[in-house]
């Protein structure tokens, strides 16, 4: 039995489908994988259709394209009948993600193929990336050694990640799909220089600048990734054999140049790539080009892996789950940008932790509400860059509005929410902010804000008192103690103000030293 | 080399070609080696020929004098040319045809018992047996349709025999005329014995004919015989907007009833007033009215061979299908596919029972998920049909890819593509402007867990009756990157995915087959030179497709010797500059049907079959797959065979250069037989039952290398 990260179970031989709904194909990949873990591709089906005109120019999906993606899902669901797939996802990602009338389309979908669609955030697509892109990296390279930044260009978006000593620090998406140039700039008038100045109007290189000063000398890898990228290598390496490519501007360009001539309906037949692909060659090759040269780079990698590739890999990843540092390292990230405590914010992680560890089992408590713990502590107190009068209410108010690779938007609201908790008032149904979450992140926010509260209590002056602490139980009380080398009355005044919360959650009183 | 300065000396023209052919076939029911029944099917065979070839051809060439599109072809022949060498190509064809069966066959027939007589000639008691058959089965079902100006001119039948009359009433004065149709659902010939050593026959029409006066009572019958109008069958619709290719289809074969008329058949010597009311009836230009000898409908006396067929001196004893080498009849047949891929099986010398028998017992197989087939012609009440059935109920995902637009056999498709659909299957009608006619099967079967996929390729149809009439040559494998490639090929055909864009192993046409068959005729001429000759050996059905002749002449030309089986239509003229290139045609008991390639590739060959000929309609207007061939005993199997038809000397024709077919006739078989010796090397070869034994070297290979 295989248990992933997912929490999925496989038995091995295990037979998998996987349907990507993307801006402008939809895809199923039915693969196996055997008991010694060898993956084989069983069917590899793609049908164009080009939903990404509709979402990107008018913001819905039309009523005939919504007609024949539940045509073309039907087939593909029939064709999962047809090989016994159990274990089957269909995602979707830019088109569907960014469209008005989504839930209604999924809804519908359901209705009519019993295929549930889950949309792939773009956090989510940069998480998965980012990690497989990372595996294959650490195979060739030292990647913990480096700094880098990686342009996932899809037709869609384009997801911008910068990582340092091989670490997620920050990612982020922006609506510069390669096809959707041609929706937006219109079929004739993609060339290199508009390319360029719409580009320069994201400032992109401003925004990167806080990343790019974090290079402490380190030479910067550009990394390039997406099937229009592929195209382009492929034109120059047989890229079956290798997992990487290493390529110097100059020779990139010489590529770019190849193909420059040539109509992307003659790309299609000369090198077979699908048009869709064929369609984003040139304007990935100039994306990419833009920041080599903005960045000064000597060389550029291409890890060739696919989103595709990237989901199958996440499927199968088992526990630990490698990206747990990475959310770590771009929270502290963000905390950064908003001149965070970084000691006390690390002080009441490490507080918040051992009380979790030590009630987690009794409780039932997620590993996923682990690091939605270490999030929510490291950011308490990033509302005091707003003021540092209720504080808490700034802290839920930039939370909330946050992204983090791996973090998913609802997540990311528990968090927020679960940060506005952190001093003052508990939870209350008076607090639209609360009343307005799914049941079960209600009980998550309790979990979470209880915790916290104690934790942030325990480093009220933050010094870090209680960094040796040791936490137990005892019947009814949850007693944590601190070595006996200070004095810990104003520690013990503010957990009897703050330790409410976790009495009704937990039915524990929280006790420390001398307490008992 | 300028194409253009020879074309005429390189190519024939494609009618003209089509009805050498279909002499060829005639030479089969004159040719005394051959058995009296078997030449009488040859009679019949070549009349259906004819039919269709009106039916088609003649209406196609027809249709394009009408739209004035008279250019002459590659061969410098204009249409209407065409049309007139044809025509005495055909008036030549069916006096021969006449010649055999009034003058040798029938005869010959009756000093073995078997008679056809008028019913006058028999005796009083077989008259009145046959009187009563005539009023109790024949007249309840005629139906005689007056022409008159309140009965306008009725819609008759493509084909059938019909009945003209004409007849004056006792009430009026004027000639009254009348048409009486020879109902097919009765059997053509009736048995009339008068004792047990005979056997003897009246034609229906005679019959009817004899009884016209209790058809038209209160009338002085004053002419009658019988005649056929052939139609204009050219099936094309029109693809375009049609959404829904099933009911099209249904439609367009009502609307056949009415469709123009190509060819008027009316016995030779028949004078007078009906004849002349008959033509004007018809708007039918001179040159499609034919003047044929009696009996007509010659087709039909393929049913009088097979009701005497069970007469041993009168038919060739059958051949007994032999098993197939490594597969036992003690496992599933897959597990003889997992134990032997890649496996040939050579149709109608081997049994198709193992074809059946994997599709039956994968209908019952719990761990097959899903079967996938192409069916384009099947037989009547066919049993891979009732074992797909059987597998949809049995909650099986079963895929049938059927082609409606098998032409003729439209009708017989819907109803069993219906009855599959009411039984789960999930039927797919073709692809719009595409022909669906490669033959495969693909079963998708999980085996402890893991997938395993199996298939069935083959030139033929998977059709049990014609695998007892045809040589065609199927493979079983389970090779993946071959399963894969028909995976995706089915995806394609259910519309499930676009095009791939790289095959693993097949062509496919109309992607890349065309592509593919012309760089393997390139590399043979690339890689030909004088001390190593390249060699091409390619049999199938028909060589039309300019492009590939261009590029064989071209081949042959840098010295790659090319050795063409093609039974029926041959564009390519042999003997221009170069005598590198030889054709021959062989028809003989069984219908040659399977396509094999062989490229010598400079010493290490190729071989492929294909479901295509080198016809542009199976290049470009079909999906047709070439696969190749490439374990050794399954090779040396298809070197054997190839061979052995090219040392044929007895069923074997060869084209000259004048355009003309030379053969020698024997009054006996000839050990030069290829289809005889064909199966005596598989049968010996089967002797052995090991697949890693050499076929017995029963000849030596004859080309160059």
């Amino acid at each position: 039995m295989h248990t992933t990260t997912h929490g999925v179970r496989f038995s091995l031989p295990v037979q998998i489908g996987i349907i990507d709904i993307g801006a402008y194909s939809i895809r199923l990949e039915i693969f196996q994988v055997d008991n010694k873990n060898r993956c084989k591709i069983l069917e590899q089906l793609s049908q164009p259709l080009n939903l990404g005109y509709d979402v990107f120019r008018k913001g819905v999906i039309s009523p005939p394209k919504v007609n024949l993606l539940c045509s073309i899902l039907k087939e593909f669901s029939h064709k999962l009948k047809e090989y016994g797939i159990k274990h089957h996802r269909t995602i979707a990602t830019s088109a569907i993600r960014e469209s008005f009338n989504r839930d209604i389309l999924i809804s519908r979908v359901m209705f009519e193929t019993g295929l549930k669609i889950e949309v792939l955030e773009a956090q989510e697509e940069a998480r998965m990336l980012f990690v497989l892109m990372r595996e294959v990296m650490q195979q060739q390279y030292d990647f913990t050694e480096s700094n880098a930044f990686i342009f996932a260009v899809g037709t869609g978006s384009l997801i911008i990640m910068f990582s340092e000593n091989g670490k997620l620090r920050c990612a982020e998406t922006e609506a510069l799909g390669t096809v959707r140039f041609f929706d937006e700039l219109g079929r004739t008038d993609v060339n290199p220089a508009k390319i360029i100045d719409l580009m320069e109007s994201f400032e992109l290189t401003t925004r990167f600048a806080d990343a790019l000063s974090q290079r402490n000398g380190k030479a910067l890898k550009i990394i390039g990734l997406g099937a229009g990228l592929r195209a382009l290598i492929s034109i120059r390496n047989n890229y079956q054999k290798n997992k990487i490519v290493e390529l110097a501007p100059e020779h990139l360009l010489a590529i770019m140049e190849q193909i420059q001539d040539e109509p992307p309906e003659r790309l299609a037949v000369k090198y077979h790539i699908p048009d869709h692909v064929a369609i984003s060659m040139a304007p990935s090759g100039h994306i990419l080009n833009y920041f080599v040269k903005k960045f000064n780079c000597h060389n550029v990698i291409f890890p060739l892996i696919s989103t595709r590739d990237a989901l199958i890999a996440d499927m199968f990843r088992e526990e630990p789950d490698p990206f747990d540092d990475d959310i770590i390292a771009s929270t502290i990230a963000i905390g950064e940008k908003f001149r965070f405590e970084r000691c006390h914010a690390e002080s009441v992680v490490r507080n918040s932790i051992k009380i979790f560890n030590c009630i987690q089992k009794t409780f039932g408590l997620s590993n996923r509400l682990r690091i939605l713990l270490r999030v929510a502590a490291l950011l308490h107190d990033v509302g005091r860059f707003v003021d540092t009068r209720k504080h808490h209410k700034h802290s839920h108010y930039l939370v909330s509005n946050m992204h983090l690779p791996g973090i998913s938007e609802r997540e990311m609201q528990v968090i927020a929410v679960a940060v506005r908790y952190h001093r003052k008032a508990i939870p209350s149904t008076s607090h639209p902010e609360y009343t307005s979450l799914y049941p079960n992140d209600k009980v998550q926010v309790c979990q979470l804000a209880a915790i916290l509260r104690v934790a942030d209590a325990l480093d009220r002056a933050h010094m870090d008192k209680f960094a040796k602490m040791n936490v137990s139980r005892r019947e009814d009380t949850l007693l944590v103690r601190a070595p006996l080398l200070s004095d810990l009355a104003l520690e013990k005044l503010y957990l009897k103000k703050k330790s409410n919360l976790f009495r009704e959650v937990y039915g524990l009183n929280v006790k420390t030293n001398g307490e008992l | 080399m300028k194409a253009n300065e020879f074309e005429h000396e390189i190519f024939l023209n494609r009618e003209l070609s089509w009805l050498q052919f279909n002499d060829r076939v005639l030479d089969e029911a004159g040719c005394k080696a051959n058995s009296l029944l078997d030449r009488l099917k040859f009679i019949a065979i070549c009349s259906s020929n004819l039919d269709e070839f009106f039916m088609v051809r003649m209406a196609g060439l027809r249709q394009l004098v009408k739209i004035k599109r008279d250019t002459p072809d590659f061969t410098g022949l204009t249409l209407r040319q065409q049309l007139i060498q044809a025509r005495a190509h055909i008036e030549r064809m069916l006096k021969r045809q006449y010649r055999y069966l009034n003058q040798e066959i029938l005869p010959a027939l009756e000093k073995h018992g078997i008679c056809l007589r008028r019913p006058n000639e028999l005796s009083g008691t077989a008259q009145q047996a046959l009187k009563k058959f005539f009023d109790t089965q024949v007249f309840p079902i005629l139906t005689p349709i007056a022409v008159d100006p309140s009965h306008p001119f009725p819609i008759l039948r493509n084909g059938a025999i019909e009945i003209a009359v004409s007849m004056k009433s006792a009430a009026k004065p004027e000639t009254v005329y009348a048409f009486v149709e020879v109902p097919e659902v009765l059997p053509r010939f009736i048995p009339a014995d008068e004792d047990s050593s005979t056997h003897t026959y009246v034609l229906l029409e005679q019959l009817i004919m004899d009884n016209l006066p209790s058809l038209f009572t209160n009338c002085c019958i004053d002419q009658f015989f019988p005649f056929r109008i052939i139609r204009d069958m050219d099936f094309s619709i029109d693809e375009t907007g049609v959404s829904d290719l099933l009911h099209s289809i249904e439609k367009n074969l009502l609307e056949r009833r009415t469709r123009e008329p190509i060819q008027l058949q009316i016995p030779v010597g028949v004078r007078g007033k009906l004849a002349t009311w008959l033509h004007n009836q018809f708007d039918l230009a001179a040159e499609f009215r034919y003047r044929v000898g009696q009996p007509l409908h010659l087709q039909q006396f393929m049913a009088l061979a097979e009701r005497e067929a069970s007469n041993p001196k009168l038919t060739e004893p059958t051949w007994p299908p032999l098993k197939v080498p490594g597969v036992s009849n003690d496992l599933p047949v897959i597990d003889s596919i997992k134990d032997n891929s890649p496996f040939c099986i050579m149709l109608p010398f081997h049994s198709f029972d193992p074809v059946v028998r994997l599709i039956n017992e994968a209908a019952e197989d719990p761990n097959v998920l899903a079967i996938k087939q192409t069916l384009y012609r099947v037989s009547g009440n066919s049993p891979v049909v009732r074992a797909l059935q059987r597998a949809a109920e049995n909650g099986k995902q079963v895929t049938v890819i059927v082609e409606l637009k098998a032409r003729f056999d439209e009708g017989n498709n819907i109803i069993w593509a219906q009855r599959l659909e009411e039984s789960g299957a999930h039927v797919i009608y073709g692809i719009s402007g595409l022909k669906i006619h490669c033959k495969a099967l693909l079963i998708i079967r999980k085996e402890s867990g893991i997938i395993q996929r199996y298939v069935h390729l083959s030139t033929g149809n998977y059709n049990d009756k014609t695998a007892t009439l045809y040589t065609d040559i199927g493979i079983m494998s389970c090779d993946a990157k071959l399963c894969e490639d028909i995976s995706a090929l089915f995806n394609i055909m259910t519309g499930y995915s676009s095009p791939m864009s790289n095959w693993h192993k097949i062509a496919v046409a109309p992607f890349n087959l065309r592509e593919k068959s012309l760089a393997l005729i390139d590399r043979e001429t690339r890689l030909s030179t004088p001390e190593n000759p390249g060699h091409i050996t390619a049999k199938m059905n028909s060589l039309v497709d300019e492009e590939i002749i261009r590029h064989l002449y071209e081949a042959a030309h840098a010295g790659v010797k090319i050795d063409l089986i093609v039974r029926g239509i041959c564009c390519l003229k042999p003997g221009y500059l170069t005598n590198n290139i030889r054709v021959i045609s062989i028809i003989d008991r069984f219908l040659e049907h399977s396509r094999i390639f062989r490229f010598k590739n400079g010493g290490n060959p190729e071989y492929y079959l294909s479901s295509a000929d080198w016809m542009p309609r199976n290049l470009d207007a079909r999906i047709e797959i070439l696969f190749p061939v490439s374990n050794e005993h399954s090779c040396r199997l298809l070197d054997e065979i190839l061979a052995i038809q090219l040392e044929d000397h007895e069923k074997a024709r060869a084209l000259r250069f004048n355009g003309r077919y030379v053969r020698k006739f024997f009054t006996n078989h000839t050990p030069a037989r290829s289809q005889w010796r064909t199966y005596q090397m598989l049968q010996k070869y089967g002797e052995t039952d090991t697949l890693g034994a050499a076929p017995p070297k029963l000849t030596v290979y004859t080309g160059v290398d």
